[in-house]
This record gives structure tokens, sequence and C-alpha cells, in this order.
């Protein structure tokens, strides 16, 4: 075997070599790069070249730049790039040639080799996804996280010993009323902002984002994106789509920033939309298993209707914006089993960037809630909302729900909960609101991150479309489920 | 604080060499550039299965030897000629940092096809290690690799590692001490 | 004759001609488990065919069609990527 250093920089074509002679004494300017790569991106016509040297060189050398790369053009009979990728490509395998040997026959990947294999045949692989739903999500996040675990946090640490031991500081503290009501008052900043953030959201979202590291790190993700690439192409989206929305049954928020994975932008709007509109994040996942805790059937049809949704606003979305999915295309890593360790860090690094990203939105939102209050802003907007209510055949309190669900979506079910417990709504109207809160307007920081990522214009467009979408799903449910006699 | 102060401590700073050079991560996605730069740095970063996580720039420090080295974990990058977002912002990380050193992380079993772009960071003229990760994923396989006949070919020094149990990432750090303090 | 797909265009219509010289065919003929050599790889006026030469899917390789529903699944050397058909109607291999 050649052991001899190779001549590198390796030499192209002729033409290729010839025209890199020719751009020589144009390139006078100082680069970041040698003068041969910034050649070859020149002759690519790689536009942050030229632009580079346009500036540097100046017009009149920039255009006899142009000119090497045209006349270059003319004598291939391909793209130049593909010229360039194909020697570079050949000399990797020149490179590697003989160094890269087999010395024993490949080892069966045994158990994660014929796992991948079934996630991704889809006879075996949506029953492993309707698992993997059932078990990670619903068992685990749902009921374990956002039951059990919320129900300690919440109700005994916070609610019996560490609230009543704020607010009794705070009042004997501070005698001014309006400021103990914003800081332990019934939408305090303590009582709403950190309790919520802290008690509630935390533990749900932590479970959460331990189910997801555990499917990333085993390699299912690939996988599950090359067996719904099919399905999310009617949506104007491909197989890439999934990490996103995936995430957003953890974070809507969080999830809007990942869209940044995708590679046009059509996607990006398409994925931001359906994200706002129709995946519950795990704090409105726990509120709504909540509410329809004790009407199963409900709960189905709360997930068929969100399905449905989910489905019909992607297949009209990708209608009305112009454009066809990109191609999809994606490494299957080897199925393997989680570190325990990488699981932990990428856990703690999300809650990290949950808590220095979301948990200040909560604060602010805690602010003005207070401020709507002392205002009188919010009595104006629960008025308006009263015919609403009518409309979706609630009781009037319902308007509450609504109107805090964009601040803090729990809080808004805290009221329904009463007028459960009083007896006060049925099971069907349980349903309607469950529908409504879900497809609502996005929570606060989510409506924040999509202003910051898609502009005002999108975000503002999206937050009036999911009201008015909601409501309407939310009355046709009503007057279905009346029409159909059904009872839930 | 006294400006007197401030520059006593820059000084000591100095001596201790603080952030003496740039290192850059990079390489395709899902090679593992995150979990090398959580070893190298101590920092955590998101890591992932999948292409495509690192969508912001993340920096750390790697100290070694008493001396203190500034590391950027770069997006995934297939090559230098960018064709989605994320490979633009690499390579423009790449060529406005001018690193003193990039380190060029391939998975070891797929080193054919990710030689190119080791090629092209050659040819532009930065100062490149390639390291080989995902070692023993080829071990594995029942491969072998003759790093000495790559390394001689290439000319470039080739570390082989397996970052996610922490083989080989001390050699690494002994080759980026002895590239950056010659 | 190889069918070309209509999102191929006038590309594909050229490169059937020439195909239909060298014998090749498209890679979604192919058969699960079914290995080819790759002869060319189409270029798409989009540039779909650097993403393709990126995983290695490259002139001069050996590649093998793992799965092809719902979306195509090849080997090539040591990596396992999933394609759309699309991606993989741009592959041509005898």
């Amino acid at each position: 075997m050649p052991t001899s250093p190779v001549e590198i920089p390796l030499p192209y074509s002729p033409e290729i070599e010839e025209a890199i002679a020719s751009l020589k004494p144009i390139l006078q300017g100082s680069y970041p790069i040698s003068p041969r790569a910034l050649s070859l991106l020149l002759l690519q016509g790689d536009e942050e070249a030229l632009d580079q040297v346009r500036e540097q060189e100046g017009q009149d050398a920039f255009e006899r730049a142009q000119a090497v790369r045209t006349r270059l053009q003319d004598r291939l009979s391909e793209p130049v790039e593909w010229h360039i990728a194909q020697s570079r490509h050949q000399w990797g395998q020149a490179l590697v040639e003989g160094a890269l040997e087999r010395n024993a026959p490949k080892k069966s990947r045994g158990l994660g080799e014929w796992l991948g294999m079934l996630c991704m045949n889809p006879i075996t692989g949506f029953p492993i996804l309707a698992l993997v739903l059932y078990f990670g999500l619903y068992q685990f996040v749902g009921i374990f996280g956002a039951g059990t675990v919320v129900g300690l946090i919440e109700e005994n640490l916070f609610g019996e010993i560490i609230n009543p031991a704020v607010t009794a500081f705070v009042e004997r503290v501070i005698p001014w009323q309006p400021i103990q009501q914003l800081l332990v008052g019934e939408y305090g900043v303590w009582t709403l902002g950190v309790t919520y953030a802290v008690a509630l959201i935390l533990p749900i979202v932590t479970f959460f984002f331990l189910v997801f590291a555990v499917l990333e790190d085993s390699g299912y993700l690939p996988r599950l994106a090359m067996l719904i690439d099919r399905a999310f192409k009617a949506l104007g989206l491909n197989g890439r789509a999934v990490i996103p929305i995936v995430l957003g049954f953890g974070c809507d928020t969080m999830a809007t920033v990942v869209t940044r994975v995708l590679e046009t932008k059509r996607e990006r709007i398409l994925t931001t939309f359906l994200l706002s509109l129709t995946i519950p994040c795990s704090a409105q996942l726990g509120v709504v298993l909540a509410l329809l805790s004790g009407h199963p059937k409900g709960l189905l049809i709360w997930t068929g209707v969100m399905i449905g949704v989910f489905l019909i606003a992607g297949w009209l979305a990708a209608r009305v914006l112009p454009g066809a999915p990109a191609p999809f295309y994606m490494e299957i890593p080897p199925m393997r089993f989680p570190n325990i360790s990488n699981v932990i860090v990428k856990t703690l690094a999300r809650l990290q960037w949950y808590f220095l990203e979301v948990f200040p939105l909560f604060l602010i939102a805690s602010l003005m809630v207070w401020i709507g209050q002392l205002t009188g802003l919010f009595d104006l907007a629960l008025r308006a909302l009263q015919p609403v209510t009518q409309w979706l055949a609630l009781p009037s309190e319902a308007a509450v729900a609504f109107l805090f669900g964009f601040f803090r979506r729990d809080y808004g079910a805290a009221g329904l909960y009463q007028l459960d417990e009083q007896g006060l709504l049925s099971g069907n109207q349980l349903l309607v609101v469950a529908v409504v809160l879900t497809l609502f307007v996005p929570c606060v920081a989510q409506f924040l991150v999509t202003l910051k990522e898609r502009g005002w214009r999108m975000a503002l467009g999206m937050l009036v479309f999911t009201l008015a979408f909601a409501l309407l799903v939310g009355v046709f449910l009503s007057w279905g489920l009346q029409a159909l006699g059904i009872a839930v | 604080m006294g400006i007197k102060r401030w520059f006593q401590r820059k000084g000591k700073q100095q001596a201790e060499g603080i952030e003496t050079a740039t290192i850059v991560i990079l390489g395709s996605p899902n090679v593992g550039k995150s979990v090398l730069f959580h070893k190298l740095t101590g920092r955590y970063v998101t890591v992932s299965n999948y292409p495509g996580t690192t969508v912001e720039i993340t920096r750390g420090a790697m100290r070694y030897r008493g001396r203190s080295y500034k590391v950027i974990d770069s997006p995934g990058m297939y090559s230098f000629n960018p064709i989605t977002d994320e490979e633009r912002i690499s390579r423009r990380l790449l060529l406005q940092q001018k690193p003193e050193l990039a380190l060029h992380v391939v998975d070891a079993r797929n080193v054919d096809r990710m030689l190119p772009l080791t090629l092209q960071l050659i040819e532009a003229g930065l100062p490149v290690i390639l390291v080989l990760n995902m070692i023993d994923e080829l071990e594995r396989d029942g491969l072998r690799l003759e790093i000495n006949a790559l390394r001689q070919r290439l000319n470039v020094p080739i570390v082989a590692t397996a970052c996610h149990n922490g083989r080989g990432i001390q050699e690494l750090k002994e080759q980026i001490h002895a590239y950056l303090a010659r | 004759m190889v069918k070309v797909p209509p999102w191929l265009g006038e590309v594909a219509q050229t490169e059937n001609a020439r195909c239909k010289d060298m014998m090749s065919r498209i890679l979604t003929s192919l058969a699960t488990r079914e290995t080819a050599r790759i002869v060319d790889i189409q270029r798409d006026a989009e540039g779909h065919w650097r993403k393709l030469m990126a995983l290695g899917i490259a002139p001069g390789r050996i590649i093998t069609v793992i799965q092809r529903f719902p979306t195509f699944v090849v080997e090539v050397g040591h990596t396992h990527a999933a394609i759309d058909r699309q991606m993989a109607g741009l592959i041509l291999v005898e």
C-alpha cells in the first residue's frame, strides 16, 4: 500500500486548473481563505465569494473573474460544481482505499438492528408509534408526570406549605393591597407565575424532555421521520418536520424555535402554524387529561378532533401557501440503547433553556394579568367573550377560562374544575371546552417566539386565525354532539 | 474596581494563558460534534442522534496544561458549498473567526465520504486536525482503519476517538496542545 | 424505456435518452434487497444532487435498496439513508 503523502492540494481537471491560474492575478485583496479555495468558490458561482471579490477588487476585476467562470463553463459539458464535487468524491474514495479493511465478519447488531427495522416497516412501525405515544406520552408524561408528581408538588408542597407561608409573609411585610395582589394575589407573580412554572410546568416538561431525549438518543426519530414522510407531504411538509412536531408535545415554544432545522421558509411557516393551532403542549395535555379524566369517551373524541383538525388545517394551509414540499433525505443512524448520562445531560440542557427563555415570559404574563385586572380591561374583555360562550352552549364563567388560557392555560382550567365539581358542566361541555382550549391561541411565550421567528404580521395573522378557528370548531362540535345525541 | 486592578488581573490572566487561540469544531450532522464539545469544555449543549440540533453556535473554553483555548461548536456542515442555512452559518463562522485550529469530526466508518470536506479545509489553508469519531462503531462492524497510512497520505494530524465514552479525548487534547503550543 | 417521473421534467428527458444508451435505469426500479452500481446522479435545477453526494451517494458507488415503502431506505458504504421517491429518482444505476 502506498504510504507516501499525497500532494495536497490535489489537482482538478486541466480546464479547472487553467481557470484557477487565470484568476490568480485578479485576486489581490486579503481573504480569509487561500486564493485557490476562493477561486474554486468563484468558479462555482458562490454568492458570498462573488460579493467579497466585488468588494475587494472592484467592479472591473469582478467582471473579469466572471468572464473566466463563463469561459470555463462553456468548455465543460457539466456544471463546474459537478466536476469539482466528482473530483473530491473520488479523492475521498482513493485516500481511504486500502486503509479501511474488514478484519472480522460484520457482527450483527442484534436486537438494535432488528428493532430499527421494525420501526421503519409500516406494518410494525405504526403500532410501535402507538405504543411509544401511549406509554411515553400518555402514561409516563400525562398520568405519572402531570398527575401524580404534579399532585405532590403543586397541591402538597406548594399549595399547603410554601404558598401559605409566602402569602402570610408578604401580607405582613407589605401592607399595600395592590402590591400584595401583584405578588401573592389570585394571579400574582408568585402564586401564578412562580408556582405555575415550578410546580406545574417544570415536572411535566422534565418528564417530557426525558422521554424525548431517550427517543432521540436511541435513533428512533429519524426512523419515525422516514415512516411519516409520505403523510407529511400531504401537509406540505416532509419527514424532517416530525422533530419540531414531536417536540411540540413537550413545549410548543421550544418547538417553534426548532423549526429552524427545516430547510425552506414555507416548511417553517406551515410547521409554526400547526404547532400553534393543533399540537397540545405538555401543560395543555395535563389540563385536558384532568378535565376529561371522568369521561373516556370524551377523551377519545378529543383525540379524534385534534387529529382531524391537524390533517385538515395542514392540508388546507399547504394548498394556500405557494410552493411544494422539499424532498426528504435523512441519514438513519444505527439504533442503540440510549446512553443514560447523555439523556440526563440533554434533559438538563433543555430545562436550562426552558427556564431562561420561557420562565420570564410567565412572570410577564402575571404582570399583564395584574394590570388588566387593576385597570378593568379584563372585565371588558370578559364581557366581550360572553356571547362566545353562549354560542358554545357553555356557562358564562367559561369566558374566564378562555381569557386566562392565553396567559396560563391551567388557570383557566382551574375555574372549570370548580364548575365541574359543582356539577354545573356536562361531559359534552367539558369536551367542547377542552377542544377550544387546545386549539385556542398559543400561550404568551409561544406567541412571542412566533413573533420573533416569523415576524409580527405572520404572528398576528396566526393569532386571529387560531382564535376564529378554535371557536368555529367548538361551535360545530357543540352542535354536532347535540344533533347526533351523543353524551360523553 | 480600579482600572489598575483591572489591568493587573488582565496581566495575570494572560500569564495563565487565557484563551490564546480559537478552535472550531465542524463536520456533518450527526457525527458527535456536540459530545466532543462537551468532552473538551465541560459545557453542556443539547446533543442528538438526529441531524440539525445545533442550530445556534455554542462557545466554551478548554483548559489543558495551564493553557486555555476558546472552543466553538458549529452547526452541521456537509461541504464548503453551503446548501442549507446551517451550512451557511458554519461557513461564515469559519471565515470570520479565522480559527487557529479546525477540528474536522467525521464518522470513522464513513470517512471516505466525509474526506472531501477535510480536503476543502486543507485547500482553504485552514489548520486541520481530523477526528475519526465513533471508532468503536467501526470496530464493532468488524472493520479496521489504518490510521497511520491515512495520516501519511493526508499529512494532517489524525486522532481516533469514541467521544461518548471518552476514548481518545486525552490524545486529542494532547494533539491540540502540541499543535497550538508550537 | 425508463419511466420519467413528471417532476424531473426536461432534465430527465435528456438524461433518459442518455441512460437508454448506457443500459442504466432509475433507482426506483430496483426491488427491495437489490444491489446495483450507481452510474450517474441527475443534476436537477434545485441542486438536490448535492445532498445525495453529501450522503455518499455518488457515481461509482454500490447501492442497496433496503426498503421501498413508505420511503426509500438505501445503504451506501456504511451509511443508511432515507430518501423519498423524488430524490431516489435522481439516481441512475446499472
